[in-house]
């Protein structure tokens, strides 16, 4: 008897339970972010676009005070959240997809409102920022794997908007980035920088330089181009030609040098030898001017037993 | 023996008592459960084989599958972080079973601490396979012809290790430090004049890089405090050749050079719409790598010095609503303190002193732009760019040089953004080139003037126009079009021969499409034409002074052209989606066609006759296709498919044989078949 009067009991007290809360709901919970319960009442598990997958990622760190909230990005939304009696229900205040009427400027405030520091002080005034790029552009939030940081991913990412670059990286001469070795930000900063074209150092030789750097120098002797810009003669992209060469030798040294000499040879697939300068296959095949000027990008040898002076040595 | 009456009541109330507090737990658990499962980090491992058919070297170039053989698969990320202190730790793989592989360590207290150990490996297969007699190709000692001839793997290797750590101090400050140091060996394609005798670059490096910062992140004002240190260290830096042509020996490889840059950047918001950014940076680099001979100064290393100051600062500024203005000024003085010393010890000819030449370059560069915001959704944006370069030269040139060059930009863009769905934008810029006055060659007969038909091309006198148009448009909510269109020209000014005029287009079409419940079909295509029209002769007397009568224009020696142009058409169509619950498939096909012309004519007369080089083509076309079949909630098998087929008919190396024999070949069509199978798991 006493099992029936307890088990009465908790069938009492759980239908009371349920319904005490239809009558007085209970405050809906956090789910993910601190104070994100205005939002998840409605956009939880079950909703179509997964907001909750921002939990996975470095915005889901709640034991990190510095992480946000909903309406930290999307503002208070408050005609969203309440409904007007009249029309449908309003867009939050901030929206981040790519037909949303916010402006990408307001849609980056979000984020620089915390991250605009460090490699990010330079993104206001960045060619990103004043072409109506903004973060969202390129980063995605509510997800643990954002492409845009994934060296594999990146590129793809990148060439969203730069078409002929993508064209370019498949040349049959580049760099391994379609294999996520070296990727678009190895070189720029997406978020802006002090340098040219968004180059992580000042300019385009100290990029280049972090990996090649047996190209800096100084030498005994110098070849002028190299030490003033590397795209000079290289396009870092992809070529059609090798070496990342933007056309091929003798004719991109033609473009500088003085016809005297054998500096006007005749580009020729046949016709004098491997040595011959003046014209045909000594000048064109192989490595081309290359074949002699073999350390084209500068010396250090001191001595001029057979003109080092020119590279060959 | 059957129970009481009384007793299967009791039974059966306590029974459902229990299935109605069971059926709300249970609920609540499978809630938690599936919340939980939406905002717990991901973790995964897939492991499997590959299978390589008919392998080569340009399929293989940097993942290291060049041979026909089976390969482990192996990537995996394993990310968990406690909940209750914020504490991630991080190991991702990548390519373990492969040469192209990359492991990271990474453990951090989000917004307090944090470390990472960072290793990859990069392979660069040369698509060049040399037959060839040399011997001693991994050393600093070679000998030509030291063997009967052997086709000789020429591959380079760069190998990293990063580590760094961070740590934040009182929310707005921060200290971090990273150092990464990079090996790379292996043997590059070489060789040396008088003769032209194949060798090989014994490529043997190591590159430390050091970056220490301190930031500080507040509201209004955000900056940096750096160090950034390099050190270069070639291990073979001399490469004696035995047997080859005489007088090349030896060989000087690139020496070793280290620096040290102090930086401070930042950025501060004096308004919500005003900011100013700046960076100030000064590098100390030296080169003082030990001569490989012996100098006939004395000296037993260059002394090499560059000092570089750089400096910066913008400001962005939205004085009105509808107005927004961008400023900023750079300003970087690379300057080049090597002593100035007669190694060579040479007679001073037209071409060359037996003096080394410091290269110094100043630069100044600057943009001022304004945005309007029109009626109609109209945006108009003017600018003007400033870039000015300074570098100095010697006496004695081999080109004729000028010390100063200024371009100058202006740039109008129109862009609407029409709604929601429908953007586009026209922009237009015109720049113009000029400089100095030119400082031309000169002969050793006093008062003499050399050669000065040619400007070089990046000191060349250019107006460059410039043309570009952007739309996007979505014209369903599942379809996605973008088009670009862009035209620029260039004309060379100054003198006769050299670079004469050129021009760019670039088009491309992209389209993107959702269908079904999660299909989606990709398409995009893009065409860039480039040319570039160049005018020389041959044997010009080398006291022209820039008068093309001096051109023998001879059928023999002749004023000729050359006419290059680079066509690139590219074409990708892709489509993937779900076929069945379990069951994810795709297929990606890409063709890409590039050209390249040469045109050079007219072809002098010559015995043997001459052959302008003819067009070279390369063709890709890759096929993928991969099927993912989930054999549970979390786990299931990817097959991969890849064909990948590459052909050319480059003729750099058909025709030529070295002097000492040796013969590269370039293993003009490649087909690939890459077949695998992984198992993958998400936990």
């Amino acid at each position: 008897m006493r099992s029936l009067v307890a088990a009465l009991l908790a069938a009492f007290l759980a239908s009371g339970a349920i319904a005490q809360e239809k009558a007085k709901p209970e405050a809906p919970k956090d789910l993910v972010l601190a104070g994100d319960a205005k939002c998840t009442r409605c956009h939880d598990e079950n909703d179509s676009f997964p907001v909750l997958a921002i939990g996975k990622s470095k915005h889901g760190t709640r034991a990190d005070n510095r992480t946000p909230t909903c309406t930290s990005c999307h503002g208070e939304s408050e005609a969203h959240i309440n409904k007007p009696a009249q029309g449908g229900r309003p867009k939050p205040d901030v929206m981040f997809s790519k037909t949303a009427a916010t402006p990408p400027e307001a849609r980056s405030q979000a984020c620089l409102s915390c991250h605009q520091g460090g490699k990010r002080i330079h993104w206001t005034g960045s060619m990103h920022a004043t072409r109506d790029v903004a973060c969202t552009s390129c980063h995605e939030i509510h997800t643990g794997h954002d492409r845009s940081r994934d060296k594999r991913d990146q590129a793809e990412v990148c060439f969203a908007c730069h078409k002929q670059q993508r064209a370019e990286i498949r040349r049959q001469s580049r760099h391994p980035t379609l294999e996520g070795k070296v990727t678009c930000s190895d070189c720029h900063n997406p978020h802006g920088s002090a340098g040219e074209k968004q180059l992580v150092r000042d300019s385009v030789n100290e990029t280049c330089y972090s990996c090649h750097m047996e190209k800096r120098g100084p030498f005994v002797r110098t070849h002028q181009p190299v030490q003033e810009n590397c795209v000079i003669c290289h396009n870092p992209h992809g070529s059609v030609h090798d070496s990342l060469l933007k056309a091929r030798a003798p004719f991109l040294c033609q473009s500088c040098h003085e016809p005297t000499s054998h500096r006007g040879g005749f580009a020729s697939i046949t016709g004098g030898s491997n040595s011959s300068t003046s014209a045909g296959i000594g000048i064109t095949l192989a490595r081309a001017c290359m074949n002699c000027h073999t350390n084209i990008h500068g010396t250090n040898n001191p001595r001029d037993t057979t003109n080092e002076r020119t590279f060959r040595r | 023996m059957s129970a009481p009456s009384g007793a299967r009541l009791d039974l059966r109330l306590t029974a459902f008592a229990a299935a109605v507090l069971a059926a709300t737990g249970a609920w609540a658990d499978e809630r938690d459960d599936e919340i939980k499962k939406q905002t717990r980090p991901d973790s995964n491992i897939e492991v499997g084989v590959g299978f390589v058919d008919d392998a080569n070297t340009r399929f293989g170039q940097y993942n290291g599958m060049v041979k026909d053989r089976l390969y482990l698969l192996l990537d995996g990320d394993y990310v968990r972080r406690d909940d209750a202190t914020g504490t991630w730790i991080g190991i991702r793989g990548r390519n373990l079973g492969q040469e192209n592989r990359e492991l990271r360590f990474e453990q951090s207290r989000q917004g307090d601490w944090g470390y990472f150990v960072d290793f990859s490996q990069t392979p660069r297969y040369s698509p060049y396979t040399p037959i060839t007699g040399l011997t001693g190709y991994d050393s600093t000692s070679q000998t030509v012809n030291g063997q009967a001839p052997n086709p000789l793997e020429l591959k380079t290797e760069r190998r990293a290790l990063a580590a760094g750590v961070e740590k934040w101090v009182a929310q707005r400050w921060d200290v971090r430090f990273t150092a990464r140091q990079e090996q790379k060996d292996g043997r590059r394609l070489f060789g040396s004049g008088g003769g032209t005798a194949f060798l090989v670059d014994p490529i043997d490096y190591r590159t430390s890089l050091y970056e220490a910062t301190v930031g500080y992140t507040g509201d209004k004002a955000q900056f940096t405090f750096g160090y950034y240190g390099t050190n270069f260290v070639n291990y073979k830096t001399r490469l004696d050749v035995a047997g080859s042509p005489s007088g090349v020996t030896p060989i000087g490889l690139p020496p070793g050079n280290q620096s040290h840059q102090i930086n401070f950047a930042g950025g501060y918001s004096f308004t919500p719409t005003t900011r100013a950014t700046y960076k100030l940076a000064y590098t100390h680099q030296t080169q003082d790598d030990s001569f490989i001979d012996v100098s006939t100064t004395g000296r037993t290393n260059l002394g090499g010095v560059v000092d570089t100051k750089f400096g910066q600062v913008g400001l962005t500024a939205r004085p009105m609503p509808k107005l927004a203005l961008v400023a900023d000024l750079r300003k970087e003085n690379r300057d080049d303190k090597t002593p100035i010393v007669d190694y060579f010890n040479v007679a001073t000819t037209n071409t060359a002193t037996g003096e080394n030449e410091p290269r110094s370059i100043h630069a100044l560069v600057g943009k001022l732009e304004g945005t309007y915001q029109l009626p109609a959704r109209f945006r108009v944006t003017g600018g003007f760019d400033y870039d000015e370069r300074k570098r100095n030269t010697s006496p004695v040139r081999v080109v004729s040089f000028r010390e100063k060059t200024e371009e100058r930009t202006l740039r109008l863009d129109l862009r609407r953004d029409m709604s929601e769905t429908l953007n586009g934008s026209i922009g237009y810029a015109h720049s113009k080139r000029d400089g100095s006055e030119w400082q031309t060659t000169v002969t050793t007969t006093p008062g003499q003037l050399g050669s000065n038909l040619v400007h070089p091309l990046h000191l060349a006198d250019r107006e460059r126009d410039k043309l570009r148009a952007t739309l996007g448009w979505t014209p369903l909510d599942k379809l996605d079009l973008q088009a670009r269109a862009e035209s620029s020209k260039d004309e060379y000014g100054g003198r006769t021969l050299g670079l004469q005029d050129g021009s760019a287009r670039f088009f491309s079409l992209d389209g993107a499409y959702r269908f079904g419940e999660s299909w989606n079909l990709t398409a995009w295509v893009s065409r860039d034409d480039t040319k570039a029209n160049l005018l020389s002769c041959m044997s010009a007397a080398s006291n022209n002074n820039g008068d093309i009568s001096a051109c023998p224009n001879s059928a023999a020696s002749p004023i000729w052209s050359a006419n290059m142009r680079n066509v690139g058409n590219a074409f990708g169509l892709g489509v993937k989606g779900k076929a069945t619950a379990q069951l994810e498939v795709g297929a990606e096909l890409q063709i890409h066609n590039d050209r390249a012309e040469f045109r050079n004519g007219p072809t002098p007369t010559a015995t043997p006759a001459l052959t302008p080089p003819p067009d070279v083509s390369y063709n890709r076309q890759i096929l993928r296709m991969t099927a993912k079949y989930a054999m549970q909630k979390n786990a299931g098998v990817r097959v991969q498919y890849v064909r990948d087929r590459f052909s050319t008919n480059d003729w750099t190396w058909e025709n030529w044989t070295y002097s000492d024999g040796t013969q590269v070949l370039a293993n003009p069509q490649q087909t690939v078949n890459f077949l695998s199978a992984t198992y993958y798991v998400n936990f």
